[in-house]
């Protein structure tokens, strides 16, 4: 568990560094910013005077592709997918609010254990522009998110044979209600591609908040959350439109 | 190659390495994966006591008696089954090759567990209720009624002392 911590926070420093070490896309820059006030031209204001200009920017609205290209590469099968609308306001503060639908149908190899759901989820957060002051369409940022979730799962397996008395206990849990409530730390990257459009990712610590009625030893996936009763990490790659209310660029 | 280009391309290969990471990731199970509960013996004093001789517990079974401790001597505690589909379960202590017996009643739920679809699943229980024969135990007292993989002592058998 702990060189998986490792690999992962290696490949995040590696990944907030680089587009420091390369803000410009293959050309090696100093590691210094550019001062506000040589930023300055005739006419126009600087990248620290527009991060304090106008509120609302504009809407990125986003579609999470990642729920379904992760599945291919492990064996336990659950999906989902995943819309958001981010808000932008000064380029610094990024209200947020995502939607999603997941839902697993799978059968372990090992024990033979069937376990289905699906239902949506939805998460209300804020991220935050580390490179706000640069004024660019790329950037890293950082963020939080609250993640809520409703949904039934069903679990069939072989019957459990007691090994003292030798009977046999049926195992079948049918629409088992439950509802969960998680935190995420997030951390990721949004850079530009074409005119208004992005792409990025994001990778996600999961804590779980509360999960209940724990009833069976209680669900292994939760929708939004992932398969797991502890902490969790995730990731989403997404793809971006942004609705630009502002003539300048975000 | 162009910035935006450069973009994409360390895009795509962060996420590349992302998921090679994630799809070595594997679910950790439990390390004990018994499931038995637990009972320690103690004098009238609360002190723990060992049984002066040998006790030979069995578990009564429809086809028959199941030894789950056979002579042990000096015994201070003892892990026991219970079953997935009875209510109740009777355990015969027998001391000393037959010199006294008592009988032991655990009352308690099955809850078939669903531990994970990797680690797969297990049968906890919750003792209701804990009575016994008083020939040379006193008093059974659930002290911890969850029986899980926690290993944590579920009854306390308390026997008469010698004045």
């Amino acid at each position: 568990m702990n060189a998986k911590i490792s690999r992962l926070f290696i490949i995040l420093l590696i990944s907030v560094m680089s587009p420091l070490i390369f803000p410009q896309g293959g050309k090696v820059m100093a590691m210094v910013p550019a001062s506000p006030i040589a930023a300055t031209e005739a006419g126009k204001s600087s990248p620290l005077e527009e991060s304090r200009g106008r509120l609302f920017r504009g809407i990125y609205l986003s579609a999470d592709v990642f729920g379904y290209i992760y599945p291919i590469f492990v064996k336990d099968k659950y999906y989902s997918a995943e819309l958001s609308a981010t808000a932008n306001l000064r380029n610094r503060f990024f209200p947020v609010v995502e939607v999603g639908f997941g839902h697993t149908d799978m059968v372990s190899q090992l024990y033979e254990i069937g376990y289905r759901t699906q239902a949506p989820y939805y998460r209300i957060g804020m991220d935050y522009n580390m490179q706000y002051k640069n004024g660019k369409p790329n950037y890293i940022y950082l963020g939080g998110r609250i993640g809520y979730t409703s949904f039934k799962y069903s679990v069939d397996a072989p019957a459990m044979k007691d090994p003292v008395w030798g009977d046999e206990a049926p195992v079948l849990f049918t629409d088992m209600p439950c509802r969960a409530v998680w935190a995420e730390a997030v951390a990721g990257v949004r850079a530009e591609i074409a005119k208004n459009f992005y792409m990025g990712w994001s990778l996600r610590y999961k804590y779980p908040i509360h999960k209940g009625p724990i009833v069976n030893g209680g669900p292994w996936y939760i929708p939004g959350f992932g398969a797991s009763s502890k902490a969790a990490f995730g990731a989403t790659y997404s793809i971006t439109y942004y609705l630009n209310f502002s003539k300048k660029r975000p | 190659m162009s910035s935006r280009r450069y973009t994409t391309c360390r895009l795509i290969l962060l996420l590349l390495v992302i998921i090679g990471v994630s799809a070595c990731s594997s679910e950790d199970c439990p390390i004990n994966n018994t499931v038995a509960g637990k009972m320690l013996f103690y004098n009238h004093l609360d002190d723990a006591v060992a049984i002066n001789g040998t006790l030979t517990v069995s578990v009564v079974r429809p086809q028959g008696d199941s030894v789950v401790l056979n002579q042990k001597s000096n015994a201070t505690e003892l892990s026991f089954p219970l079953s997935y589909t009875h209510e109740t379960d009777t355990l015969i202590f027998e001391y000393n090759g037959g010199i006294a017996y008592d009988s032991l009643y655990i009352s308690h739920t099955n809850v078939p567990t669903l531990v994970s679809v990797d680690c797969g699943m297990a049968m906890f229980h919750t003792i209701t209720a804990a009575s016994s024969t008083h020939h040379v135990i006193d008093t059974l007292i659930i002290k911890f009624p969850e029986v899980n993989y926690d290993e944590r002592e579920n009854i306390q058998v308390i026997y008469h002392t010698a004045d």
